[in-house]
């Protein structure tokens, strides 16, 4: 006997949908695309908030030490602006985010985190987005990104403990 | 690409960040979809799965109380879940292979890695509503048959364990 069971979903959702003929005049990504371009409007803004919610995660993690209640808090703050600043337009600052999020990540001992490093991220990304540094060949926001990037790489190199994902075929 | 009628669908967004949730949203209302429900941690997610039945689920991975992984779990428990076989579509920064089958050993339908696009997103939606997978029911697995295809000049040896049985429980 099968030692498993194949189910059919619960609701079929063919039933509650229509496929409509290309005639239709109807495309769902151009009018999300162009409804996309609307609310970019408020981009600038909205990072510029996600910005400020990541310096008063550093502000209070410089008060109380980095522990890891506060490096959490930390790395919820760049681990957003990772997720949303290529969509808002900000590539670079979602570039800096990411590699603060792979050192934060890396290293799970907050004591071994470097601080200065963390530090730099903070400001470099907080600078990219309030000096609207938007295009992705923007010079000085691009090297900045370059360097933090390959110090956080030989960080991790240097301390981090063995990725488990290295020895995945 | 195939244009699908939406309208009749309703999605439930369960993603910590404000600003992205508007963004999901706007990007369903846009596909067509009329309802979308929203929540703002895993466990105000699961709350409103059970009470609201959506028909498809977007959820970000990393949340405070519980994450989408651990949301996903939930929703895929046949004896309490509303529907555990309700299409999850996994929003994430994370692109990593063990992520990706972290995922998948959950249950989650579809996965998708930020940045959010809007053909990405349309994309997995019709394919969660257009092509579903049968579920498979195994010690330790409840989720989407991972063969999304079945390929009949396949030859090779039966790799699930005691396929060679015919008899297959099927239920509805």
């Amino acid at each position: 006997m099968a030692d498993y069971e194949i189910i059919k979903p619960k609701v079929d959702l063919r039933k509650k949908i229509k496929i409509l003929p290309n005639s239709s005049g109807f495309d769902p990504v151009a009018k999300a695309e162009e409804a996309m371009e609307r609310l970019s409007l408020n981009f600038g803004n909205w990072m510029r908030d996600e910005v400020m919610k990541l310096q008063i995660s550093w502000e209070k993690a410089e008060k109380t030490g980095l522990t890891e209640e506060s490096v959490d808090k930390l790395f919820r703050s760049c681990h957003d602006i990772k997720g949303q600043a290529h969509t808002m337009g900000f590539p670079l600052a979602g570039l800096i985010a990411g590699s603060m999020c792979e050192l934060i990540e890396r290293i799970p001992d907050p004591e071994k985190l470097p601080e200065s490093l963390l530090r730099k991220h903070v400001q470099a990304i907080a600078a990219v987005v309030n000096e609207n540094a938007r295009e992705e060949d923007n010079v000085v926001g691009k090297q900045l990104a370059e360097q933090l990037s390959t110090i956080t790489e030989d960080y991790i190199e240097k301390h981090a403990p063995a990725d488990p994902s290295e020895n995945e075929s | 690409m195939i244009k699908v009628d939406l309208s009749q669908l309703r999605f439930l967004v369960v993603e910590d960040n404000a600003h992205m949730r508007r963004v999901i949203r706007t990007l369903i209302h846009s596909f067509g979809a009329r309802e979308v429900t929203e929540a703002e941690d895993g466990a105000a997610g699961l709350e409103l799965f059970q009470t609201t039945s959506p028909d498809i689920v977007i959820t970000d991975w990393y949340m405070p109380i519980f994450g989408g992984i651990e949301l996903t779990r939930m929703m895929r428990q046949p004896e309490s879940s509303a529907n555990p076989t309700v299409p999850i579509i996994m929003l994430t920064g994370h692109s990593e292979k063990r992520k990706v089958m972290e995922a998948r050993d959950v249950g989650v339908t579809e996965f998708l890695c930020k940045p959010i696009s809007a053909n990405a997103l349309y994309a997995r939606v019709a394919n969660c509503v257009v092509n579903p997978r049968n579920f498979i029911k195994a010690n330790g697995f409840y989720g989407p048959d991972r063969r999304r295809f079945a390929n009949p000049l396949y030859k090779g040896s039966e790799r699930r364990a005691n396929d060679a049985e015919p008899a297959q429980k099927k239920a509805s």
